[in-house]
């Protein structure tokens, strides 16, 4: 146990916690912070996806002791900005991709990461960023909500 | 009645109704509008002075999208502004019943049949009651006025929902409102916006898992081997020694410990020691069950299952003709049998199991994710001694069910665990390895098909035998007597082919192990064993088996447009290359039809699907972005299952215990998927499970078209390399 200060969503936060606990619990259980879902506990599924100074993390598999104080910590309830949803955040609404919506917000962290590396991704771009599991099937309205994404890169260019 | 003013006071407040409110409550299940004075039965639907419209979404939604749906159906007839509507989910109340279940359930893919006369009416007899006020107020015939998007008018003048509240509140709610023609129809069938997608884009959808209420424990299990063990004895004294944990207590399978948060909670489960009665699957594995299930088909007692003609709602049994089918099969030109086998499968819902319960002196309360709202009303109170009305529950956003959140045996965990909670409210989370390992299982099956065929080459007799557990019996369902369980032996055989003599048997082989409803139920597996069994008679006949199937469905006219058009999509005709194939396959409910069409790329001895398509015939169409999306969904659902799909079982446990073993498609690995609507003013039906079905046969009998033998077992990995 011992306090620690945090830097969640631009804001310092302080919580008490044993060393080893989990990021994704201590944004659950102490920070109130619950976008970030628990599936797997194990890092496959992705659904725990967060940023730490903008990479993407499956947090369950992030122990509260590895986190560095000044590192930056993104949560789904930070990624939109004054109140206006993320470009990927956007994506998934026109692309209705959503259904039971359960793992959205880790596939929307990983989609946000990759287009602040590849504003234009390629399916081979797409394939290799978007490896969280959807049990859903909601495969086909990602894919074709970032290849919307690539189009809109190209016809900035 | 006391049920009905907790309900009324827990929809005011729910619904957050302004006063001066029009609220109208709707008793569904006699399908009749029943008040409009605020504190309605069911407090339907609510319009507020400023024009704001609150709609109830009756059905659970768990990603099929009754949370759009089914208000869309209220707000149509009502012909308000849907850009006004917010949707509120139900709480457990016998107003909110689906009339074709006769219970407040979401299952079956039954919502919109269900639910679409009487929400219709619901926004009708609103509606109406405005128009009442605004003839009134105007001193003009009712019929003279106009409604679009939440406003009357006549000629020039104008009055917005919210202006007549007052006045059409005091109205009686007529009891058979007009409803619109399909023809003028503004908001079904029509694509919309969501009310669900910015909480689901944005984090702030609440699943069970996320439930927060003041004071709350986390409660995490330690469980025995089966979930029907009896837990004998247990100690948890180092789980209580450690920081922020405050009970152990007994459940049903195991023992939940109560800490402030699940990390802490999990933890010191882990500690405990538990002593339990054996394992009712105990010693069991895959090779013995595989034994028994083998020895079923050959000499296990059988109960026939008749055939179903589903064209008739419910569906119509009529009995099988033995005598018949054993003369068929006497005097058969050829006899082919044909054997096929699939595994247990889990749900593996990414929402892990969960649910809250906070017991008070007076009260109980249960938020969760819940398919089953009223039987886990019951369950509460059964276990806490409550009278039913003060028993109030909840429904969050579900974070996938497909059949598992059907069941209410979680929520009996959860109000054991919250009896150590001594009046703080405690949630009790499962591991996605206890979530798994409670799972109630798509049973493995076994299938002998066995076919008579005339000099013609043709099927003069079909018959065919399943053997496995029944699902029936562990969801302790009383069965029909002298009948095969309808959830196992259904549609074996499909009806809706034009062939004679079918005859269809159950051997009932029981081992113990917990199963149940998953994505799609009968025809999760016999989809499979029956349309692959029909490519094999087309090959016997030397026919294509698109054409045998047109052959087979002549006159059978929604059948034979979805075939024709997954035929047509996946290019059914044109030349291929070598070492490719393409499969198709059916399924369909009495209300819903669907074909499915695969191409599969067999080069180098390595399986690679790279298309497949879906036409989906459900009726009248409601909302056509859920419907394409729920197919697309199940197609990918139908995937994994056929690819990897496999629980087995070492010494009665289950050996898949995550996603690293239970193995999941990523988006790399989906191929092509496309989806066909059909547009129809037919009866609506339902969308949730046709997608999946088709998938296994479509593939196999590609890959039976691309030169290989054909699959006879699930999953394919077993078999194939994939690509």
């Amino acid at each position: 146990m011992s306090k620690r200060s945090l830097n969640v969503n631009g804001k310092s936060v302080y919580v008490d916690v044993p060393d080893d606990m989990p990021l994704l619990w201590v944004l659950r259980d102490e920070l109130g912070l619950t976008g970030a879902k628990y599936g797997c506990g194990i890092g496959v599924c992705g659904a725990c996806s967060v940023h730490l100074d903008g990479e993407v993390v499956r947090s369950c598999q992030v122990p509260i002791d590895s986190i560095r104080k000044k590192q930056r910590i993104t949560t789904i309830e930070g990624l939109a900005r004054n109140g206006v949803n993320h470009p990927a955040q956007n994506l998934w609404i026109e692309n209705s991709v959503p259904q039971c919506g359960y793992c959205q917000t880790g596939m929307i962290m990983a989609a946000a990461e990759l287009l602040a590396r590849v504003p234009n991704p390629t399916d081979d771009d797409i394939d290799a960023a978007m490896t969280n599991i959807c049990r859903c099937g909601t495969y086909p309205r990602i894919l074709a909500a970032l290849r919307t994404a690539k189009k809109a890169g190209q016809a900035k260019t | 009645m006391t049920t009905l003013s907790l309900s009324r006071r827990q929809a005011l407040v729910g619904m957050g109704v302004v006063a001066g409110s029009l609220v109208i409550g709707v008793d569904i299940a006699r399908g009749a509008t029943v008040s409009g004075a605020p504190g309605a039965l069911g407090s339907f639907i609510s319009i507020a002075p400023d024009g704001a419209v609150t709609i109830v979404c009756p059905g659970s939604e768990m990603g099929q999208g009754v949370y759009n749906s089914l208000p869309r159906l209220v707000a149509e007839e009502l012909d308000c502004d849907w850009a006004l509507v917010s949707v509120r989910q139900a709480w457990a109340d016998p107003a909110f019943i689906n009339p074709r279940a006769g219970k407040q359930r979401t299952a079956n893919s039954e919502s919109i049949a269900g639910y679409f006369l009487p929400l219709r009416k619901a926004g009708a007899a609103a509606r109406q009651m405005l128009l009442l006020a605004a003839a009134e107020q105007w001193n003009v015939d009712v019929a003279a006025l106009s409604t679009a998007a939440g406003v009357i008018s006549h000629g020039d003048r104008k009055a917005s929902y919210g202006e007549l509240v007052a006045a059409a509140s005091r109205h009686a709610v007529p009891k058979d409102p007009p409803l619109k023609p399909t023809s003028e129809f503004k908001l079904i069938g029509k694509v919309l916006p969501r009310k669900d997608l910015q909480a689901k884009v944005d984090g702030s959808a609440i699943y069970g898992i996320d439930v927060k209420l003041p004071g709350m424990l986390v409660a995490a299990l330690k469980l025995a081997p089966h979930p029907d063990c009896e837990v004998t004895g247990f100690d948890a004294e180092a789980a209580l020694a450690q920081p922020g944990v405050v009970a152990a207590t007994k459940v049903p399978g195991g023992v939940a410990v109560l800490a402030s948060g699940f990390w802490r909670a999990r933890q010191a489960a882990e500690m405990v020691t538990l002593k339990h009665s054996p394992s009712p699957s105990r010693g069991l594995n895959d090779a013995g069950i595989a034994a028994r299930l083998s020895a079923a088909l050959d000499t296990g007692k059988v109960l026939p299952f008749p055939d179903f003609d589903t064209k008739s709602v419910p569906p119509k049994m009529i009995p099988a003709n033995p005598a018949a089918v054993a003369e068929a099969f006497k005097s058969a030109a050829h006899v082919e049998t044909l054997e096929y086998e699939v595994p247990y499968l889990a749900h593996a819902a990414l929402e892990p199991l969960c649910c809250t319960v906070h017991i008070q002196p007076d009260q109980v309360r249960v938020v969760g994710p819940l398919q089953d709202p009223e039987r886990s009303r019951k369950v509460a109170a059964d276990l806490t001694g409550m009278p039913i009305e003060k028993v109030h529950v909840d429904v969050t956003f579900i974070g996938g069910g497909f059949g598992r959140k059907w069941p209410v045996d979680f929520v009996a965990v959860a109000v054991e665990a919250a009896k150590a909670g001594k009046g703080r409210p405690v949630k009790t989370i499962w591991t996605r390895e206890q979530d798994f390992a409670v799972d109630q299982f798509r049973p493995a099956f076994k299938a002998r098909t066995r076919i008579a065929y005339g000099a013609d080459k043709r099927i003069a007799a079909m018959y065919s035998r399943i053997a496995g557990q029944s699902i029936w019996r562990y969801q302790k369902r009383p069965g029909i007597p002298g009948v095969a369980d309808p959830s196992v032996a259904g549609l074996l055989i499909y009806d809706r082919y034009r062939f004679p003599n079918k005859q269809i048997e159950f051997a009932e082989t029981e081992f113990g192990i917990p199963v149940g409803y998953w994505r799609s139920v009968t025809f999760s597996q016999n989809s499979f064993f029956g349309e692959c069994a029909i490519d094999a008679a087309a090959r016997h006949a030397g026919v294509d088996p698109y054409r045998f199937r047109r052959e087979l469905l002549e006159g059978d006219e929604r059948l034979l447009a979805v075939l024709d058009r997954a035929a047509e999509m996946i290019g059914w005709d044109r030349p291929r290359a070598a070492g490719t194939g393409l499969g198709i396959a059916l399924s369909y409910t009495g209300n819903a039809f669907c074909a499915q069409a695969a191409e599969v790329d067999t080069t180098g001895g390595k399986l690679s699907i790279k298309r497949i398509v879906s036409a989906f015939d459900c009726g009248l169409i409601v909302d056509p972005v859920t419907v394409a999306a729920q197919i697309e969904g199940g197609v990918v659902f139908g995937l994994q299952a056929a690819l990897w799909g496999e629980i087995g079982f070492a010494d009665g446990m289950p050996i898949q215990a995550n996603y690293d073993t239970y193995r999941m498609p990523t988006l790399a690995e989906i191929p092509e998927i496309e989806t066909a609507l059909i547009k129809s003013e037919a009866a609506p039906g339902g969308a949730g499970e046709l997608g999946t079905p088709g998938v296994a046969p479509a593939i196999c009998n590609a890959i039976a078209a691309a030169g290989h033998a054909p699959p006879k077992r699930l999953p394919l990995v077993k078999d194939w390399t994939l690509a």
